[in-house]
């Protein structure tokens, strides 16, 4: 499995969807009607929620595999009645948190956010950026397991 | 000190202050109506609070993150629903079902002001602020005002475009009961929201608006008078909106004692923070008929406590207090009393003399070693002088000039009741004396007289100009740097105004 994931949100992705919003839905065009029933980069949706949960889920016995061992929940069933709680969102945040510091990243690999609160779309983009790192090189880190010398007691080259 | 965030302190740090803004809201009403109000609501989100509508409060709206779609904006303004709940904070009434795809609800949204009895006094409207913080709104909703089951007004509006939203229902007299029935809103798959509705014209003035603001406090350490905290505005008169002889205009309305709330901001990070300052009393105002600015004064509650105390004369000072807080209409969730005054028992019947409910509550603020104060969310508070330091500090970074000292009078003793209690600072100078009729025991006599002289025992009063942070407030604790030293001060007078930018005088009293 590779991780799908979105790190491409800009400054325009917000500012057209509360541009959007200003106009109210009898404001909007018929194609921004259709765009705003789309669920659009300038927002963090439940789909978003679902996605990065469920690439943590996915990484977290990856990384128990290579010795790095995350004790941690996942939730990925959230749905548009869901609202987010102070603690729901402190986990949410910790889980990303304990995956950034489990090693050493890339230099460009960003800092999990301090908070969840005032998320904006750079914090956004780095969380999910955090995880396709942390897939890369835990999948490096496995691989070089192999290349370093032996791979079980007592064989011979 | 007004609680603000870290970004707003760390701003003040800097040479340069981004924008400031002053908003003055003016709330043309019945005075005291609102307190005859009870707000309900028909279903309802786990965190909603319909209680809270029936205000004007500035409200702001705490920004959930919810997941209807598209509804978490990545713009840094959401927040996340406190838990575990039930949890205090404003939040006002967020429906528990999103509108549908035709932007209707399954169950229209019905929210219910009901008074306690029936209204005479004519309202010139109605303000209804749904969503502002959101950009979201109801197009479509239904006021319903009632007297009974008898309904005496319905006003039906269709593509409304405004997150708040004045009702003119003119004339409506003799009602007990509004009804606000949402039938649309600005947006699909979105739950209705209401931060306030408020019985009246709600008039909000911004800096674009204000010809000038003056906010200016004081206060007594000693509690020897009452503090005094006031504003003043003044308003483009040049429509003739305020003119006495313009039958449409405002003037028709002007009441004393109407509700003004004050909230002073900064742009941080692309965003306005707004703190609340206070809220006052309409008490003067000047409009003549051909000036170009009318001119407002507004006060707070402290300064509308001039009847004759009629309340018990025996109990302790905390039973007093209440009484007198009762009498002028303070409600028991807009003042504290610190367990100081409920130590103390005192009993003057014998005394017939006519005080004030003002003289009333300074004389037991005095008693128990207490100040009184007003805090900017309203409450009247009575408690001893905050004993720590704030980190706010005025130095020669944000001074206009050195602060200049002044001396009082050399304190020799204080005298407390014609000698009742007495305490000795010195050899020389004069002596202070306080007369308390709540004042009964030498034990507190003595304690009191101790009290005063920590206060009066260094001479050293300091005053000057500065660029301030709006959020210190009388008696605050600070730290004043001049050219060669740096004292501790209660601040004892504020004074800030508004041009565009902040500016602020201030004095206070070194205390050991």
């Amino acid at each position: 499995m590779t991780l799908s994931l979105i790190t491409d949100r800009r400054q325009e992705d917000v500012e057209y969807l509360l541009s959007l919003i200003a106009k109210g839905w009898d404001g909007m065009t018929g194609a921004e009607q259709t765009a705003f029933n789309t669920q659009l980069k300038g927002a963090y949706n439940y789909t978003d929620f679902n996605r990065v949960e469920s690439a943590v889920a996915y990484l977290l016995p990856i990384f128990a595999d290579a010795g790095y061992v995350i004790t941690t929940t996942t939730k990925t069933d959230w749905v548009a009645d869901d609202y987010v709680t102070l603690a729901e969102a402190t986990r949410y945040l910790y889980n990303i948190t304990q995956i950034r510091n489990a090693f050493t990243y890339l230099s460009t690999t960003p800092a999990s956010p301090a908070s969840l609160a005032a998320l904006n779309y750079s914090s956004a983009n780095n969380i999910e950026q955090i995880l396709l790192d942390a897939e890369m090189l835990i999948a490096k880190l496995v691989a070089a397991f192999f290349y370093s010398g032996e791979l079980y007691l007592g064989e011979v080259f | 000190m007004i609680t603000v965030s870290d970004a707003w302190k760390a701003l003040h740090l800097g040479q340069l202050l981004p924008e400031a803004y002053v908003e003055v809201s003016y709330y043309i009403t019945e005075p005291g109506l609102v307190d005859d109000v009870t707000s309900s609501a028909t279903g309802g989100a786990a965190f909603s609070k319909a209680d809270q509508i029936k205000d004007f409060s500035l409200r702001s709206e705490p920004m959930f993150a919810t997941f209807e779609n598209n509804a978490w904006v990545l713009n840094g303004k959401y927040n996340f629903v406190p838990s575990p709940t039930p949890f205090t904070g404003d939040v006002g009434y967020v429906s528990d079902a999103v509108s549908l795809s035709d932007l209707t609800f399954t169950a229209n949204p019905l929210l219910t002001l009901q008074l306690g009895s029936v209204h005479a006094a004519a309202i010139p409207g109605i303000t209804i602020t749904f969503a502002p913080d959101r950009n979201e709104w109801a197009t479509d909703f239904i006021v319903r005002v009632y007297n009974g089951a008898s309904l005496l007004l319905t006003d039906t509006v269709t593509g409304n475009t405004e997150s708040v939203s004045v009702r003119d229902i003119t004339g409506i007299e003799d009602y007990d009961k509004i009804t606000v029935e949402i039938v649309k809103w600005s947006l699909p798959d979105r739950y209705a929201r209401i931060m306030e509705i408020a019985l009246g014209l709600k008039q909000v003035y911004t800096k674009a608006e204000l010809f000038g603001y003056e906010h200016t406090s004081s206060g007594n350490l000693a509690s020897a008078e009452l503090p005094k905290n006031s504003i003043q505005f003044k308003l483009d008169n040049t429509d003739g909106r305020w003119n006495p002889s313009n039958p449409t205009g405002l003037e028709q309305y002007l009441i004393e004692r109407q509700t003004i709330s004050v909230r002073y901001g900064f742009k941080i990070n692309g965003s306005i923070e707004w703190v609340k300052v206070g809220t006052f009393y309409m008490s003067e105002w000047d409009t003549p008929s051909n000036g170009l600015e009318a001119t407002f004064t507004a006060r707070d509650s402290l300064e509308f406590m001039g009847a004759i105390y009629n309340g018990t004369r025996s109990g302790t000072l905390a039973a007093i207090a209440t009484a007198a807080l009762t009498q002028a209409g303070i409600s028991s969730t807009l003042y504290s009393l610190h367990a100081n005054l409920s130590a103390i028992t005192v009993n003057f019947t014998a005394d017939t003399t006519a005080y004030t409910i003002s003289d009333i509550l300074q004389m037991c603020a005095h008693a128990a070693e207490c100040v009184i104060h007003q805090t900017s969310t309203g409450v009247i508070t009575i408690a001893p002088l905050n004993t720590f330091t704030s980190d706010y500090a005025i130095t020669q970074f944000n001074s206009f000039t050195f602060p200049e000292y002044t001396l009082s009078k050399e304190l020799k003793s204080v005298s407390v009741n014609s000698d009742l209690g007495t305490a000795v600072n010195g050899v020389t100078g004069e002596i202070l004396t306080s007369d308390n009729p709540l004042i009964e025991t030498e034990a507190i006599a003595n304690a009191v007289a101790t009290w005063l002289v920590g206060i009066y025992g260094d001479r050293r009063v300091l005053k000057g100009n500065f660029r301030p942070d709006p959020r210190a407030e009388v008696y605050d604790k600070i730290t004043v740097t001049s050219k060669y030293a740096t004292d501790v001060i209660y601040l004892t007078q504020i004074k800030y105004t508004f041009n565009g930018a902040f500016r602020g005088e201030y004095e206070g009293r070194v205390m050991a």
